[in-house]
């Protein structure tokens, strides 16, 4: 291979590794985006809850911190700057009684399993097992709370 | 897990319909439904070579024999989903980014059938 050809094999290279690991950064972003939305979420439904449902709400509330937060050093370590989390954010529905507390923590968990479909598909194969764990917990969460599986849960639209 | 969960709603069909029986009996014929979606999705992803497209596929091995009894029927049904949404998750690294991700989603939707099978009917 001749001089100019090798440099020019190179910088592919090095761009390709770029955007790879500029999409994987997003993919992060995206998660962590939505953990930081769900831990505020869970607080909301919390305080609508009492008891069992209150202590499983609050459970589901640290799942969700931990992941952020695990996010959020993953991200440092490849380079990247986590995105604060919003002073507040705009719930997909009003909460003002228990079953629609239950409604939203249903909805917040679907939402999270669809922000991790983007980092399933990272080339990291290390990245796409965490991404399809944490799916994996939204939908058992998701099914705690309406009693119910979804067959495609992440690809198919969040709704109720 | 299709053929499994038909035998399955056979065998809870048979043992009576008293409320929890056909609660049971209903949960397990709503993962069903859900089962026969992933087999579709995950074969219309299929892309196989002309001469194997255009064969007779080979007809599925028998499942395991349920055993006997509600509970013991919905436990064989969980232990088989976790099982396979556990083996899924190993696979992750070996297909495209596309089929990863509707692998994942299949792992996340068998998992979640197993809370279903503990509860069926109920949520929190």
């Amino acid at each position: 291979m001749s001089g100019p050809v090798r440099k020019a094999s190179a910088v592919r290279k090095a761009s390709a590794v770029r955007k790879a690991s500029a999409n994987t950064l997003a993919a992060l972003q995206a998660a962590l985006a939505a953990e930081q939305a769900a831990s505020y979420g869970y607080g909301v439904a919390g305080a609508h809850l009492s008891g069992p449902r209150f202590a499983a709400a609050s459970a589901d509330c640290v799942a969700h911190e931990r992941a952020r937060d695990r996010l959020t050093a993953m991200i440092t370590a490849l380079g990247g700057e986590p995105r604060p989390a919003a002073a507040a954010y705009r719930l997909p529905i009003a909460v003002r009684t228990p079953a629609a507390a239950r409604s939203l923590a249903v909805i917040l968990e679907r939402q999270v399993a669809t922000a991790y479909l983007g980092l399933v598909a990272v080339r990291d194969p290390a990245l796409r097992r965490i991404a399809a764990i944490n799916m994996r917990d939204c939908a058992v969460r998701s099914a705690r709370w309406s009693g119910r599986a979804q067959a495609f849960p992440g690809l198919s639209r969040p709704s109720m | 897990m299709v053929a499994r969960y038909q035998s399955a709603v056979t065998a809870l069909t048979s043992a009576g319909a008293t409320g929890i029986q056909a609660r049971a009996r209903a949960a397990v014929a709503a993962i069903l439904t859900e089962h026969e979606a992933h087999l579709e999705r995950l074969k219309s992803r299929l892309v196989l070579p002309e001469r194997l497209a255009t064969r007779k596929p080979r007809p599925s091995p028998a499942p395991a024999p349920l055993p006997s009894g509600r509970h013991a029927i919905l436990a064989d049904l969980a232990a088989a989903e976790t099982g396979a949404s556990d083996r899924l998750i190993g696979w992750l690294t070996d297909v495209p980014p596309a089929l990863a991700q509707l692998v994942a989603s299949i792992a996340a939707s068998e998992a979640a059938h197993v809370v279903v099978l503990g509860h069926p009917g109920g949520a929190r």
